[in-house]
């Protein structure tokens, strides 16, 4: 049965979240060796400030970027996904989807350049235009359930808006999903965020 | 060649295997039963939020390791082969059946009836609900008087669910939510409150019940031994009798080296799937086609519930993934007038549900979305709420719906595994688009409400909680264990649990798994104080080539 000690280490690791919001947990260092490097990792800073919510703030796109990073370096291809109810073959993690965005964050650049400044320095319009032409040519027309890796843009708006961070946010409601809530402000409606 | 002995050899280690073990070690403090479990045990209940974690951001197994890569089949199987089976993923919903399940065949001339009284299993109900743990309210409909409440309060109902069961309830229809194993109380049986993680499938809490703290607990009060990683191939036959002497294993780490189990009483508690496969592996001149299979009813009546289910947009606020495994149950469908053509029996389950409205990217005019437009335009298509509605339905089985051995495939031992295949009889194929055709129409009639409308329906392409193979029944032509599980053929060898029902009622059947799995620990432990193989004090003994004993 559950020991005390076990007992009262699930009740912190249970607070934690409550704690430490999910995007601030996120800013913790992975320890796994960098899938993202710096440059890339500024660039998803800048894609996300023109594919997430401005209302999130800078601070807060910043932050959804910088957790994408995160995701993408503790990604395990490979890893032991189980197997769905009433299946029978196991199934493991593809390849990470991040094998594509170096290229797909310099093509970004490179339209960049071509209107005569850097992506990060073009105003929003421009870098909207960019974006908007990327997500075009490789055929996207909705956000994607997860990231599969088709584009870096439409990747980290799957993250967010998928994510607990974005449900949240759609619904401006204070859901939590991934929290374990207990069971006290079950019957109440989630208070608005906003 | 290692040999262990014990008064009871228990094959398997899922939740009728926990609780047949720790209710026999209560009726028979004396008696020494070795748990024997193909899978590893992962009894590192501190690592869950970890798990959890990984699981929510990547989708990994939550339960790393719980199954063996050539222990498979073809057909509707589980692949959890870990100390807790398959009830280490369950969702701890504890609906009961209703009598009817039991009298098909007196009450609707359908199918058979099962060869135990509705009281009697109502008896074993309450103590499952006991053992396990279970939280719920009492049911509004006569047919379901309980004999004892269930032993804690109802799990306060989301604010979503809330919403759901006013919009449900303007049918004239009453909902409550799921009886479930969870703790609405801290401390019962040891376990915490539920916190609402909603990840039951992998509780971190420990709220819910799990199969593996049983077995630590016995484990820690050396009532049982528990061998695992070690797959029973074969069970064998005391020479010239119909008693079974030995069950022939192999250590998945060691698979040089075959291990052999001596008991008094062998319980198969392997599920649906391998309990009949064993029998079927443990063929002999004397059987054949099997063991327990003189009459070839080994395999055969496999079964399960059919569903259907739909989603349904509302005009009523509702918010998704508020307790997203805790749902509202209606038991108005569970009874059939007995001279109702055509018979549907059926339970009515709502969630509330993801409105299903993809995130686009460009709007009507072709206008890029992306930021605070893209959200704005997602919350101008969707509805106030969606509400998730399933209905699970009685089906009965043909005898051809069966387990058989398929010399296709084979495991590295060389056995064969087991292939399923789900048939229905004729008088459930007869029936079923009138079946589906009410279902459907309950479904529209909970829809108009609020100007409800269903925009997606599916039907189940498997069946729901699988059982049988190993039917309990009084003929032995037509069956293969008694009602307490104990084979037609041979006396000290017992199924318990899932494998043993005729039928899979409709509604989750784990409850019922445990309750006929209780009353055959009686029916084991009567064998060992009435003149049956008597207890041996001193816990499993371990021997090499019948060198001396060692307690493990």
């Amino acid at each position: 049965m559950v020991q005390r000690r076990t007992f009262l280490k699930s009740v912190v690791a249970a607070i934690i979240p409550f704690l430490f919001p999910r995007w601030l947990r996120a800013r913790i260092p992975a320890l796994a060796p960098d899938a993202v490097s710096a440059p890339e990792q500024a660039q998803l800073r800048e894609l996300a400030a023109v594919v997430l919510p401005a209302s999130l703030g800078r601070a807060g796109t910043d932050a959804v970027a910088d957790q994408f990073a995160k995701w993408i370096r503790n990604y395990k291809p490979g890893a032991d996904l189980g197997y769905g109810y009433g299946f029978t073959q196991p199934r493991v993690a593809p390849p990470s989807p991040a094998g594509g965005y170096p290229g797909q964050l310099a093509a970004l650049e490179a339209a960049a350049k071509a209107k005569g400044n850097s992506f990060a320095r073009l105003d929003r319009a421009g870098q909207r235009e960019i974006v908007g032409a990327a997500l075009e040519q490789a055929k996207i027309s909705d956000v994607p359930r997860r990231p599969g890796g088709a584009h870096v843009a439409a990747d980290l708006m799957s993250f967010f808006f998928y994510g607990p961070g974005g449900e949240d946010f759609l619904y401006n409601a204070a859901i939590h999903r991934d929290e374990c809530r207990g069971l006290p402000d079950s019957p109440r409606r989630p208070a608005r965020l906003r | 060649m290692p040999v262990h002995e014990s008064d009871v050899c228990i094959i398997g280690a899922g939740i009728s295997s926990a609780l047949l073990a720790e209710k026999l070690s209560e009726l028979r403090p004396g008696l020494s039963i070795i748990v024997v479990e193909a899978g590893r045990r992962i009894f590192d209940f501190e690592n869950r939020f970890t798990y959890r974690e990984r699981a929510l951001d990547y989708g990994e197994n939550p339960w790393p390791g719980d199954w063996i890569p050539d222990q498979s089949a073809e057909g509707i199987i589980s692949r959890t082969m870990a100390v807790g089976g398959q009830a280490l993923h369950w969702g701890a919903a504890c609906n009961r059946f209703s009598a009817e399940d039991l009298r098909l065949k007196s009450m609707f001339g359908l199918y058979e009836d099962w060869p135990l009284e509705w009281g009697d299993l109502e008896k074993h109900y309450c103590e499952a609900e006991r053992r396990l743990g279970v939280s719920g309210g009492p049911s509004p409909f006569p047919g379901d008087k309980m004999s004892r409440p269930y032993p804690m309060p109802p799990m306060p109902l989301s604010w979503d669910l809330r919403q759901l069961k006013i919009w449900g309830e303007k049918t004239g229809w009453p909902f409550m939510g799921i009886p479930q194993a969870k703790n609405t109380v801290a401390g019962y049986d040891g376990r915490s409150i539920c916190m609402r993680c909603g990840t039951c499938e992998f509780c971190p809490t420990g709220a819910k019940y799990s199969p593996d703290f049983t077995f630590k607990r016995l484990l820690a009060q050396k009532k049982i031994a528990l061998h695992d990683n070690t797959l029973i191939r074969k069970l064998v036959l005391a020479g010239g009798k119909t008693t079974v002497a030995a069950a022939q294993a192999v250590h998945r780490e060691r698979p040089g080296e075959p291990v052999e189990y001596r008991a008094r009483t062998f319980v198969v508690a392997s599920g649906y799937t391998w309990s009949s496969h064993l029998l079927l592996l443990s063929a002999n001149p004397q059987f054949p086609g099997g063991l327990a299979n003189r009459t070839g009813q080994v395999g055969k009546y496999m079964n399960g519930h059919a569903f259907i289910s739909a989603i349904v947009n509302l005009d009523v606020p509702v918010l998704p993934d508020m307790n997203p495994l805790f749902g509202l149950i209606s038991r108005q469908f569970f009874r059939c007038p007995p001279d109702q053509k055509p018979y549907v029996r059926h339970d009515l389950r709502i969630w509330s549900n993801d409105p299903r409205v993809p995130l686009r990217l460009k709007d009507d005019r072709g206008r890029l979305l992306l930021g605070d437009d893209l959200a704005a335009d997602w919350r101008r298509r969707i509805p106030p709420g969606t509400a998730r509605v399933r209905a699970y339905y009685d089906v009965h089985p043909d005898e051809s719906s069966e387990l058989t051995l398929d010399p296709a495939h084979k495991n590295r031992w060389g056995d064969p595994l087991p292939k399923i295949v789900h048939r229905f009889d004729a008088a459930t194929e007869a029936r079923l688009p009138a079946t589906k055709q009410h279902i459907l129409g309950v479904f529209q009639k909970m829809a108009a409400n609020d100007a409800g409308k269903i925009v997606a329906t599916f039907e189940g392409r498997y069946l729901d909680h699988p059982a049988g193979g190993c039917r309990m029944g009084v003929d032995p032509a037509t069956s293969v264990t008694n009602s307490y599980g104990r084979t037609h053929d041979h006396r000290n060898l017992f199924v318990v649990g899932a494998p043993t029902l005729p039928t899979a009622g409709c509604t989750n059947g784990t409850l019922t798994f445990v309750a006929v799995t209780l009353r055959s620990a009686e029916e084991i432990a009567r064998d060992f104080s009435a003149g049956g193989p008597s207890a041996r004090h001193g816990g499993p003994g371990t021997s090499r080539g019948g060198e001396g004993g060692a307690r493990e």
